[in-house]
């Protein structure tokens, strides 16, 4: 138990480093994250509020709370698969771990509980406001409040559980596909616009639902009653719900009738089943990690590190190729660096026009014709600011090889230059079908003609904007590197270099998108002048960009040890 | 480091919601007032309704006056004022009434004051144009007012109560109430007063038993349960000599009778009673027979006897075909064919599909739209009778056609022309479908059969589809159209019209496109005049036209770019382009605009250029903005520009430039009466020389500038903006001083400003509360070399304006005498400037929003 308990700290101390309350910058340090945890409590109570009122203003009370928590099983059981995969199986202390005097189980053991810990806490973080919020919203009893911590428990370990059973099929089918690397790609992409698709969609509903004053239910009919058949599917989520709610009667307007609709299931049976999939799940963890979890840690760990062989044949290229395929394939291999990089550039073009379309929509109604291309160009720089915020780990990246780039015989230079080359590769791309979308759909149209230079324009100055942000990510990266030197290399964490250059990002995004919006209405130009005083801010910015990059960058690199 | 990226991404929106809401409230708080654009009205279930209907109970459940709300958006949402407001139709067939009042923000609550249909035209109250339609229908449970109508093979007719009716055969009966849906699943019941004279069966078809005169009565209970009836009159008169023309009766009956028991079967059973004029026994006499028909006659009346071998069951209800749901019910009566047989109480009815109707006791309860067949048939007997095929359809309670009267609402004239021809193809025709607005059809599935009729068929004529051929007779005259709802053959009281105003030039053609516009209009086409009946998108055209333009209130767009110019017409009128038949131009009621706004326009193209035209030409109710000139004259003899707002201009609204008079060339005349000038750039009426001859000195140019009504000024300049004023002038109308004219700007910049300042002319300065001095720029006329004869300026009401000359000091004519200029320079400029009072300041003070509302259009019509 001694054992246990020590391998708890140690994972302990592992993720959240030693708390001490000696010192201002501690003390600082804690009272800030307790601001944000606090800020982010808030942001939930009020945001679920919103959501939930939404839904309830259409009779979708229940389903909405079904929605959530199929949302967040399924959050949860992904993340457990993945913590579960990370933890158990790929941490890199794992083979320090099996050289100590303690057992397999008591690793197993200590790991399991750290990750419970952590999913009730976050999971009651989250999941606490936003069900305090849903109480607020829709007429509910006592037993509402009093079920949470039972809702919460299930929450928690029926994925915890069920993710025990899965990782391994996971991990082996991570295995067989770990090195189709375009395909993960791909897959990603589409999950990852799918899912922003459908948040800008629910979202574009509760600014709709907010702006008419909360006065009307934002849902047609007919989704009234496909999202009220298709919960009925969802298993076990809605016993989630049927746990809080039990069976609850709903109002809901349908062809300008009003019904009365009884929803959902019985405590008492919700709590059965769901104690049965428990059951069942802790079963199945049980019988899997007995059987399995030594011989997969084992097998592991021979086997970490290699994803696949491949016979080449060795090329001889130039050294600005070699360079840039080796940029290439760093990112191109890493599923992490791919999702970071590769697949936000992919999501981009989709993602931004999607979101350009409901800030126009928005926009247009609030202001007129005049907003569309400032507001444009905003939505892009900030689309911007997430790819090249990539960038600003591009020396942190390089890991324990970080000592190669000095020693090889190729100037600094000349390698940052690739680094830069492949950033701005990309970002040009994925920026030119961005803005090939919006002209091809004439989203920047007000008599839907084809217009040409108002896109091109933009397209100019998200450019020069990108690249500048490229620059200053890449020397802040230079200035202060968090090369990670344990653990598989890879970098995982975010860190201050990539906070830092999303901030700055967004506020130029804000800035140029803002003036955009409102020099046309208060000075009354038009958006030729308007474009070339941004093109020269945004030329400004590049030039500014170039000397802080070149500038004293061969001493700073050198003074990375 | 991924969920830090994805909890970014998930803020985008977030950020940029808030991003659009800040830069509103700056817009909103900084930038100069914005008119509404467009409005948009949705119900209670915030479905869009604005162009469409609503349908609201006349009573609330507590007795009170029923009430529906509407939600009211004005767009933009920086617009100005969200004022809205609204009218109601005058029009004798929209019999409901309602007022429109708002509880908060955009909600407005409806409340019904007397049952049926109502049409609202609701608008911004800043921008009349920005306007939607409403139908609203005032359901009610109560029966207003119960109908007869009668009808026969001629037609229908609708009588009052008490009215007094002539029997013929075939005439049947329709009670018709109002409102319709008060009746619910009621049966309307038929009872005749006096059964010795005539009997009405359950359809209300008559059967004459005597000479005489029957009260009739239709008796029906509303869904509140209150019972209405009405009655008229049958007279039987002693023509009518028997109860049926036609009769069967059974072969072996008859055949048994001898000659003599024929007739007095006749006579006893089928010879109405008359008390006056008895029929006798001799009267009767047989006219012919064959094996299976004898025919006999009494009085000149001829009754065929049909001699049937077996006895037939048959629906005697027979004229049913069509019937309505919730229309006061129907019945399907069924007898036997043998004139003899007793009705029988063993009928069942078969309907071939149940969820159309079902049939109890006879009586039909139609359920839903759609065709079936029935047939009865005897149980004891066995006998089926034919079948009868029924269609069951849904009469409409409110419908509007594709135009209705209040949307001749238009522009400032607030009307709406026709031209007798439409553009098919290449090819002209003078018809034209009105057709019905389907969105405001209630109920929707209603089945619209419709007659449609004009007013004078001697200036149109129209088919039942609804297509009109207008005749040549109509132009300059109104046409009214007609469309009534046909129920059972009736026309009811549900009727919708429409009366197109013909506009008085026959050579004139309705236009709905840019390229019908250009077909109609343009320069070497077919040289007619144009009517918009849609608003039409001119792109980047330059476009000389040859004949008027009739707006009905449209907007002739343009979309000039960086590509267009200061010299670029939009619509150009050359005199040497116009035919011999074109006696005069109209331009009126509509708005044109060289791009979508002010600061986009304000230095490309001219939205109307006239030159050298000879005829006379009138500009009226147009609002001419967003170029460089509103309008532009060059020697044109007599224009008139009345009733319009011009303005929001690079340089000037109006623009003259006009040849020298010399001795014998008459004057040319132009007449301004009752103007708006928005802002511009320079002042609103400009007057410089065609061109300026650098070797002729004081000579006049002014053409006789009459000015009449009033004029609303919103052109005020404070002293920076009369410093720019001048530097939009082109350098080429001075001759050879157009090398100096940057000095020639300032010294009139100078001039201008020292104006301002001097404290005698403090009555045409208006000092606001900034302490900022504005003035009221109307008109610039260009003296210096040319003389302007001031009696060329024709003021009507010179309380209101100034004239006020400005001669150039000597130290300006000096300054240019040094670079260059070889004459006097001794002429004055001209400053057309606005009066008001000191104590009260002007009426349209700087920076004022200029609302295109009714208000300013009514004045504007003067």
């Amino acid at each position: 138990m001694n054992n246990i308990v020590t391998l708890l700290k140690m994972e302990f101390l592992n993720r959240f480093e030693k708390i001490s309350i000696k010192g201002v910058k501690p003390v600082l340090k804690i009272l800030i994250t307790l601001a944000i945890s606090a800020m982010f409590f808030w942001l939930i109570l009020k945001g679920s509020g919103y959501f939930f009122r939404m839904f309830n203003k259409a009779g979708l009370a229940y389903e909405a709370l079904v929605i959530y928590f199929t949302g967040a099983f399924l959050f949860l059981l992904i993340t457990n698969i993945s913590s579960t995969i990370k933890v158990l199986y790929f941490k890199g202390d794992n083979e320090i771990l099996m050289r100590f005097p303690v057992s397999g189980w008591e690793v197993f053991w200590a790991k399991t509980i750290f990750l419970l810990i952590i999913q009730v806490a976050l999971t009651s973080l989250v999941s606490i406001p936003l069900l305090i919020a849903y109480g607020q919203q829709v007429n509910v009893t006592a037993s509402f409040y009093v079920s949470i911590p039972a809702v919460i428990l299930f929450l928690v370990f029926i994925p915890f559980f069920l993710s025990n059973v899965l990782a391994i099929p996971f991990m082996h089918i991570s295995n067989k596909i770990r090195h189709h690397y375009s395909f993960i790609i791909l897959a990603l992409t589409i999950v990852v616009t799918c899912i922003f698709l459908i948040y800008t969609l629910i979202f574009e509903r509760i600014i709709v639902y907010i702006r008419d004053q909360e006065l009307f239910s934002v849902f047609e009919d007919k989704t009234i009653l496909i999202i009220s058949q298709a919960i009925k599917y969802l298993i076990p989520t809605k016993y989630f719900a049927g746990i809080m709610l039990g069976e609850f009667d709903v109002t809901r307007v349908i062809n300008r009738e009003t019904m009365v609709v009884t929803v959902g299931s019985t405590r008492t049976m919700s709590y059965l089943v769901l104690a049965i999939i428990l059951e069942l799940s802790v079963i199945g963890s049980y019988l899997v990690i007995k059987k399995l979890y030594r011989k997969t840690l084992l097998s592991n760990i021979e086997a970490e590190g290699s994803a696949f062989k491949k016979h080449t044949k060795i090329k001889r290229r130039s050294e600005f190729s070699t360079l840039i395929y080796k940029e290439f394939i760093q990112v191109f291999r890493s599923i992490n660096y791919s999702f970071q990089y590769f697949v936000l550039a992919c999501s981009m073009p989709i993602m931004a026009y999607f979101c350009n379309r409901i800030a126009l929509s928005i926009g247009m109604d609030n202001i007129g014709n005049k907003i569309i291309p400032g507001l444009t160009l905003m939505v892009m720089l900030i689309f911007n600011t997430i790819i090249v915020s990539f960038s600003a780990t591009s020396t942190t990246r390089e890991g324990s090889k970080f000592y190669h780039t000095k020693v090889m015989p190729v100037p600094i230079h000349k390698q940052l230059f690739v680094k830069f080359v492949m950033y701005a590769l990309v970002s040009f791309l994925a920026n030119t079908i961005t803005i090939a979308i919006i002209i091809l759909t004439k989203q920047m149209s007000t008599d839907d003609s084809f217009v040409f230079m108002k896109p091109l324009a933009i397209y100019l100055i998200s450019i020069m904007i990108s690249s500048g942000l490229t620059l200053i990510a890449m020397k802040m990266d230079i200035i202060k590197p968090k090369i990670a030197l344990s653990g598989d290399g890879e970098l995982t964490d975010s860190n201050s270099n990539t906070t830092t250059i999303v901030l700055i990002g967004f506020i130029l995004s804000l800035l140029f998108g803002v003036a955009g919006m409102l020099i046309p209405y208060l000075l009354g130009v038009e958006f030729e002048i308007m474009f070339y005083a941004l093109a020269l801010f945004a030329l400004t910015f590049l030039v500014f960009s170039l000397l802080f990059y070149f500038i004293r960058l061969k001493a700073a690199y050198n003074k990375i040890t | 480091m991924k969920k830090f990226l994805i909890a970014i991404i998930f803020l985008i929106p977030i950020i940029v919601f808030v991003a659009i809401q800040g830069t509103s409230s700056v817009i909103q708080a900084w930038a100069p007032p914005v008119n509404a654009e467009r409005i948009e009205i949705r119900d209670e279930f915030n479905k869009n309704i604005g162009n469409g209907k609503l349908v609201m109970p006349r009573y609330a459940y507590d007795g009170s006056d029923g009430v529906a709300y509407i939600y009211i958006n004005v767009y933009p949402s920086i617009a100005f004022s969200d004022e809205i407001q609204y009218t109601v139709s005058e029009e004798e067939n929209y019999r409901g009434e309602c007022v429109m009042e708002k509880v908060d923000n955009s909600k407005y609550k409806i409340t019904a004051k007397k049952s049926g249909d109502v049409l609202l035209r609701i608008f911004s109250a800043t921008n009349d144009n920005a306007y939607k339609m409403l139908n609203v229908y005032i359901t009610s449970e109560y029966i207003n007012n119960l109908s007869i109508y009668s009808q026969n093979q001629e037609g229908s007719q609708k009588h009052e109560e008490g009215a007094e009716l002539v029997f013929e055969y075939d005439m049947k009966l329709y009670a018709f109430a109002n409102p319709i849906e008060a009746i619910g699943e009621n049966v309307i019941f038929w009872k005749t007063e006096n059964e010795d004279i005539a009997l009405v069966d359950a359809n209300g078809k008559i059967t004459p038993m005597g000479v005489g005169r029957a009260k009739i009565t239709a008796t029906v209970k509303d869904k509140t349960n209150t019972e209405h009836f009405t009655f008229v009159f049958v007279n039987i008169y002693d023509n009518v000599i028997f109860k049926r023309l036609q009769v069967y009766l059974k072969r072996d009956f008859f055949e048994k009778l001898d000659e003599w028991e024929k007739e007095e079967y006749i006579f006893k059973n089928l010879v109405v009673e008359n008390k006056e004029r008895p029929i006798e026994y001799a009267d009767v006499e047989l006219v012919e027979n064959d094996k299976d028909t004898y025919i006999y006659q009494v009085r000149g009346s001829q009754i065929v006897i049909e001699l049937i071998d077996q006895d037939e069951l048959i629906i005697t209800s027979e004229y049913l075909s069509d019937i309505y749901l919730e229309n006061g019910g129907y019945t399907l009566i069924v007898n036997y064919k043998d004139f003899n047989a007793k009705f029988s109480n063993n009928i069942a009815y078969y309907v071939s599909d149940n969820k159309i109707l079902e049939i109890r006791n006879g009586l039909i309860i139609p359920k839903a739209k759609g065709v079936c067949h029935v047939y009865a048939k005897d149980i004891v007997t066995q006998k089926k009778t034919n079948s009868l095929k029924l269609e069951v359809k849904e009469r409409p309670l409110s419908f509007q056609l594709n135009y209705t009267n209040m949307d001749n609402q238009k522009g400032i004239k607030q009307q709406r022309v026709w031209a007798l021809n439409w553009l098919d193809g290449d090819k002209l025709k003078n018809t034209y479908n009105l057709g019905i607005d389907q969105a405001t059809l209630y109920p929707k599935s209603a089945n619209m059969e419709l007659v449609w009729q004009v007013d004078d068929t001697n200036l149109a004529q129209i088919d039942q589809k609804g297509n009109i051929t207008f005749k040549p007779e109509s132009v300059g005259k109104m046409v009214t159209v007609t469309a009534t709802v046909l129920v059972h053959n009736i026309l009811t009281e549900m009727q919708r019209c429409y009366t197109f105003e013909m506009v008085s030039d026959p050579n004139a053609v309705n236009v709905y496109s840019k390229d019908q516009f250009i077909k109609a209009v343009g320069k070497g086409n077919l040289d007619m005049a144009a009517v918009l009946q849609s608003d039409l998108e001119m792109q980047k055209e330059k476009l000389e036209i040859t004949n008027s333009i009739y707006g009905n209130g449209y907007m002739i767009k343009f979309a000039y770019d960086e590509n267009s110019g200061q010299n670029d017409k939009a619509l150009a009128v050359y005199g040497r382009d116009l035919s011999e038949k074109t006696t005069s131009l109209i331009f009126e009621n509509f708005t044109i605009q060289c791009s979508d706004e002010f600061k986009n326009g304000q230095d490309k193209g001219n939205t109307i250029f006239i030159e050298d035209v000879p005829i006379p030409v009138i500009v009226r109710n147009i609002i001419a903005r967003y170029a460089w000139n509103a309008i532009h004259l060059v020697d044109d003899k007599d224009v008139t520009v009345v009733g319009s707002i011009l303005g929001n201009t690079g340089f000037a609204a109006i623009y003259f430039g006009y040849s020298y008079y010399f001795e014998d060339r008459p004057k040319d005349n132009i007449t301004l009466k009752n103007i708006v000038f928005r802002e511009t750039g320079c002042a609103s009426l400009i007057t410089v020389p065609r061109s300026i001859k650098t070797d002729i000195s004081d000579v006049n140019y002014m053409p006789n500038i009459i000015i009449k009504g009033f004029i609303d000024s919103y052109n005020w300049k404070n002293l920076e903006e009369i410093d720019k004023m001048f530097r939009a002038f082109d350098a080429s109308m001075f001759g050879d001083l157009a090398k100096i004219k940057t000095v020639i700007d300032n010294l009139m910049s100078e001039l201008l400003t020292n104006i301002l300042k001097d404290e005698q002319n403090s009555k045409i300065i208006y000092i606001d509360e900034n302490e900022e001095l504005w003035i009221s720029m109307n008109m610039f006329t260009l003296g210096i070399n040319p003389y302007i004869d001031s009696d060329s300026f024709i003021l009507e009401n010179k309380d209101i304006f100034e004239l006020t000359p400005v001669y150039l000091p000597s130290y300006v004519i000096n300054t240019l005498k040094f670079f260059g200029s070889k004459y006097e320079l001794r002429n004055p400029c001209y400053f057309l400037i606005y009066k008001f009072d000191k104590e009260n300041g002007p009426a349209i003070k700087p920076n004022d929003a200029c609302p295109e509302n009714e208000e300013l259009f009514s004045r504007l019509r003067g």
